[in-house]
């Protein structure tokens, strides 16, 4: 195996493995279950951005819910019981970013509207929320009489060139490169030309390095064996 | 002195697996970040997971089978 051809043989099958992922991912949408909801965001001037109901339509993950991390998103979402006495969470990619308790509810609502500022987001989901990327956010609330969750899909749909995650894929790329590189040109087979022997060296002994440039020294360590090969 | 090998020993090459080992594991996971991050595919923890277990096993593999190079001789 030639080394242009190792490497298209590794390139290959990564990306056979990530675009066989992308239908298993596309697969997963905008789903509730025991309870319904609808979002609008609004960039940091007040535009309307994009629109998504949960069940229904948007919030997947061939259309992301977009956001815009300087802006608001307006919701409202009812449950099918009235839930009491119990607990809400908030996960980006199992990670929970938030939860709480739901409370006594008296009143017996089911059904709550608000304003999100996005600016008042977690680091991390900001930090998810990097580029183009596509994160899903789920919304769990357990209480004794039911329950509630669902997922959405959503994304900043920002520029992802130079952001942290770009430079830090482009860096373990880059490092990755250079250890390739070493491996190709630091794998050696040496043979001493006059004793026969087999040279795995750390370094070039000074009664065998002559005759070598230093740099091709070979990486190893098992001391020869004059029991076998060597003829000298 | 002439860099011929003298010997009918089979010669051994040295390789490095450890280090093919990290450069598949860093290749992968700097890959999905980029996919990540140009929104290629969503970001969850399977193709993460995925991308840095294969690329760890071909990195050990290319390690493994890539041509192990002569020393050149002084002239």
């Amino acid at each position: 195996m030639t080394r242009s051809h190792g490497r298209r043989i590794t390139i290959a099958v990564f990306a056979a493995l990530l675009v066989a992922a992308v239908p298993v991912g596309a697969a997963l949408g905008a789903d509730a279950t025991g309870c319904s909801g609808s979002a609008t965001s609004f960039d940091a001037t007040g535009a309307p951005l994009d629109q998504v109901s949960a069940p229904g339509s948007g919030g997947t993950m061939d259309d992301p819910f977009v956001v815009d991390l300087e802006g608001t998103v307006a919701w409202e979402g009812s449950t099918e019981v009235v839930l009491q006495d119990g607990g809400w969470s908030v996960k980006t990619n199992s990670v929970t970013i938030a939860s709480g308790d739901i409370g006594a509810n008296e009143e017996g609502t089911t059904a709550k509207s608000g304003t999100y500022n996005t600016a008042e987001l977690p680091e991390i989901t900001r930090y998810y929320l990097q580029g183009k990327a596509i994160v899903p956010v789920s919304v769990e609330m357990n209480a004794p009489a039911g329950s509630c969750s669902g997922t959405v899909w959503i994304t900043a749909d920002q520029p992802p060139a130079f952001t942290p995650m770009w430079l830090t894929g482009l860096a373990l790329m880059l490092l990755a490169f250079v250890l390739f590189w070493f491996i190709i040109f630091r794998t050696f087979v040496w043979v001493h030309p006059e004793t026969g022997r087999l040279i795995e060296t750390e370094y070039v002994p000074e009664e065998y390095g002559e005759g070598y440039e230093a740099e091709h020294r070979v990486i190893a360590s098992p001391p020869p064996d004059p029991g076998k090969g060597a003829s000298s | 002195m002439t860099a011929q090998p003298t010997t009918t020993a089979k010669p051994k090459v040295h390789r490095h697996r450890v280090m093919g080992f990290f450069a598949g594991l860093l290749f992968g996971v700097g890959l999905v970040l980029m996919l990540f991050v140009y929104g290629i595919i969503a970001m969850t923890w399977v193709p993460l997971a995925i991308a840095a277990g294969v690329g760890a096993l071909l990195g050990i593999v290319f390690a493994s089978v890539v041509p192990g190079r002569t020393p050149k001789p002084k002239q």
